[in-house]
């Protein structure tokens, strides 16, 4: 599944440490979620939705 | 928000190493071996104790490693979601490596080959080393 988690979080500025401290998990999940290799639970995904105010699928794209 | 546990808090050179996280994951998994070589050093000085008391000496090291796993669950638990799915899929792969290595030295020797069964301590040992195998290579690739 793709996703543009790696452009939102240069468009605010955050490293993957800063933006792995802001949801709770490693910097590694986030590195993983942004490389592709690892598509996050529901719960993390409306974590991610609520941090950048972006509805879930405006984030990640499930055809891809 | 609540601290996650990492892996790398007790992974030693691993830059975030935490002697206090590692010693009090490790530490039933330390008693555990100590009382295996008291209980192996017992064992062999007094043969003659009886079924009961050898039975208490050789199984007393459970207790510790038991605790260890209680230990270790509680710290798999506390991980973050990727790293909790790739313990538990190293795990199973090192769970899975030393029953077919045990299975294997044990057909191996019921057709003549003379080697070492894998005991209780052999089997420890095997997991945590492909334990250590599977978490490198899933380190190398999340990284």
């Amino acid at each position: 599944m793709k996703n543009h988690l790696r452009e939102l979080r240069a468009d605010n500025n955050w490293s993957q440490a800063a933006l792995a401290d802001e949801l709770g998990v490693s910097r590694q999940t986030v590195n993983a979620i942004e490389t592709g290799k690892y598509d996050p639970s529901l719960p993390l995904a409306f974590k991610l939705a609520q941090l950048f105010e972006k509805p879930i699928e405006e984030i990640f794209d499930a055809e891809g | 928000m609540d601290k996650i546990n990492t892996l790398e808090s007790v992974t030693p050179l691993s830059g975030q190493y935490s002697c206090r996280k590692d010693l009090r994951l490790s530490k039933w998994v330390l008693v555990a071996a100590l009382t295996h070589l008291l209980a192996t050093y017992l064992y062999r000085s007094y043969p003659d104790i009886g079924t009961s008391g050898l039975m208490t000496i050789r199984l007393t090291p459970l207790i510790p490693f038991g605790l260890w796993l209680r230990d270790l669950a509680r710290f798999i638990r506390g991980l973050d979601e990727l790293q909790y799915h790739l313990q538990l899929k190293v795990w199973l792969f090192a769970a899975m490596v030393t029953v077919v290595w045990g299975t294997t030295v044990n057909v191996l020797n019921e057709i003549g080959a003379k080697l070492d069964p894998v005991g209780l301590a052999g089997a420890l040992c095997l997991m945590v080393f492909f334990w250590g195998v599977g978490t490198v290579i899933s380190v190398r690739r999340y990284r």
